[in-house]
């Protein structure tokens, strides 16, 4: 690779050993990639198994972000963290006992302490852009599924989808191999999806958008797709968009004509490309990823997934009206998760109040569930769960060794199983 | 010596085994047991553990570099991994498990290589030949 002054510096150990490491992890990322130099990033986002999971997967990952960062006093650039595992304020009200906090115990303060000493802002959400954003065009790393997809998609910023080792490199040094989504060519459609004519776009909650982004992952594989039909979409349901279009696709951006900002038109979406297919999500797709995405077959819960990945103010408040004056059966954990800055909103406007009071919590920093309480099912004695989150419903039957499995449901289908303390 | 395949490869080493060909996308995320699981997937059940694995590209979440470091150290990683279509992921997961890969070969791998095939992936000259 050609490197400049400044990246050579960050070789030849004068910018101090810590950065040598990240920097030649980078050269050695950038040869395998095939790109010819760097890029300066301007803020990164980072994270690491021993923050959100539980037990031996976090414990077997201690080692290696303490070798990684030796030698590191700070960041070189802004960098946030993603969520931990437990809110520990909170924890006895998300369900947590005290033999799984003593085991999360072993690990989180590691990780908080390892991150912040070294400037880490302390967001702690896999939602973080919102709060805290990247502007159009800016160049930046991030890892994260959901939050790599909406900084290249929703925002316009330029990102690889970071995975743990290059996320933390790009973290110390400020620099990222110019590759990919960074570069314009890399940036058109290349699939056209179609709502079916069976689907209203108005009858879409988020588990549905959730549910059909999912499927469309599998179809468009690692092609960008174009998204025409949606016409409006708001906060939250562009976080469930992007994140349920990272779980079982190759690519890292997505486009929806009039929403997203390369998508004004569907010819400025494709630019020079040619559309090599067009992908219809009908009615039948919704209903094959519902069921794919259901793994429980008992009907009685014992917690309930809200915030994967974190809510938005308008989520947690259409929730807080759903469970005004009602009462969650009892047994059942009610977890709306959501980061620091969104919490404190909602809390102001009364609505963590009412959702308290029915029984539920709302947490901040931490995973909603799909990582923290499925790596703990044992631990803590449950087995069924229900969620409007494709992620989640994804990720728990196997995060939880098939001990917690999941019922896939809309947001007014988990507020009634809460309720009722059981699916119908 | 066999027909040898030149592409472009990623990080140091050397590993000989036996090719495990999908032309379906591959799920890092899925493989820390040594046994590919994925719900619906041609692979599914199938043990890739010592095994040289060969597809189009990997598609999932970001876990995917923390699932192959885990397969390596419980020594069920695959020997080696070969592919078509290289992205960031795959290249960070491959360098910190240390599991030598070679991808953008001119023509297809998963059409170039059959399964049961005998290959030998060499990281650093970018080359995968067939034995």
């Amino acid at each position: 690779m050609k490197l400049n002054r400044e990246e050579r510096a960050l070789l030849d150990g004068s910018q101090g050993p810590g950065r040598v490491r990240a920097m030649q992890y980078l050269v050695d990322i950038g040869e395998g990639l095939g790109a010819e130099r760097m890029v300066p990033i301007t803020r990164a986002h980072c994270e690491i198994a021993e923050g959100v999971f539980a037990g031996p997967v976090a414990e077997n990952f201690m080692d290696w972000p303490e070798t990684f960062l030796e030698g590191v006093d700070r960041f070189a650039v802004p960098t946030t963290i993603n969520s931990h595992c437990i809110d520990m304020p909170r924890a006895a009200a998300a369900g947590f006992n005290p033999e799984a906090i003593a085991i999360v115990n072993n690990t989180q303060p590691k990780s908080k302490e390892r991150m912040e000493s070294r400037g880490g802002i302390t967001i702690y959400s896999c939602a973080p852009l919102g709060a805290i954003p990247p502007h159009f065009g800016e160049h930046i790393a991030i890892t994260e599924g959901g939050v790599s997809h909406y900084a290249n998609s929703v925002i316009g910023a330029r990102t690889h989808h970071h995975t743990v080792g290059s996320a933390l490199a790009a973290a110390v040094t400020g620099i990222v191999p110019l590759w990919g989504r960074h570069l314009t060519e890399n940036r058109y459609g290349q699939v056209i999806v179609k709502l079916g004519d069976d689907i209203n776009r108005e009858d879409l909650d988020y588990a549905d958008l959730g549910a059909l982004a999912f499927w469309v992952g599998m179809k468009a594989e690692d092609r960008i797709p174009v998204w025409v039909g949606l016409d409006h979409m708001d906060y939250g349901e562009l976080l469930y968009w992007t994140i349920a279009q990272s779980l079982m696709s190759g690519y890292d951006m997505e486009h929806a004509v009039g929403i997203t900002p390369e998508a004004p038109t569907l010819e400025a979406a494709f630019g020079p490309n040619k559309p090599a297919e067009t992908i219809v999500a009908s009615k039948e797709a919704l209903e094959e990823t519902y069921r794919y995405l259901t793994s429980a077959k008992e009907s009685e819960i014992d917690l309930v997934v809200m915030g994967c990945p974190h809510l938005s103010v308008g989520q947690i408040l259409e929730i807080a009206r759903m469970l005004d004056g009602k009462k969650i059966h009892q047994g059942v954990k009610f977890v709306c998760a959501t980061n620091v800055c969104i919490r404190a909103i909602v809390e102001r406007m009364g609505a963590t109040a009412v959702i308290e009071k029915a029984g539920g919590i709302v947490t901040q920093d931490a995973c909603a569930g799909t990582c923290s309480q499925a790596c703990l099912a044992d631990t803590l004695g449950i087995s069924t769960c229900v969620t409007n989150s494709a992620t989640a419903a994804d990720y728990i039957p196997g995060i939880s060794g098939g001990k917690l499995l999941v019922h896939y449901r809309n947001t007014e289908g988990c507020v009634e199983a809460a309720l009722k303390g059981r699916v119908d | 010596m066999g027909l040898v395949l030149k592409g472009h490869g990623v990080g140091e080493g050397v590993a000989e085994g036996e090719a495990i060909v999908t032309s379906q996308l591959i799920s890092n995320d899925n493989l820390s047991s040594g046994v590919y699981h994925e719900k619906g997937h041609e692979l599914d059940g199938v043990e890739v553990k010592g095994k040289v694995l060969v597809f189009p590209t990997d598609k999932g979440g970001s876990f995917v570099a923390h699932s192959l470091m885990g397969a390596k150290m419980s020594d069920v990683a695959p020997a080696a991994m070969v592919y078509d279509r290289v992205n960031s992921r795959m290249v960070d997961s491959a360098l910190l498990a240390r599991v030598p890969s070679v991808h953008s070969i001119e023509k297809s791998v998963v059409k170039a290589i059959k399964t049961g095939d005998k290959v030998r992936v060499d990281a650093e000259k970018g080359t995968v030949e067939i034995l």
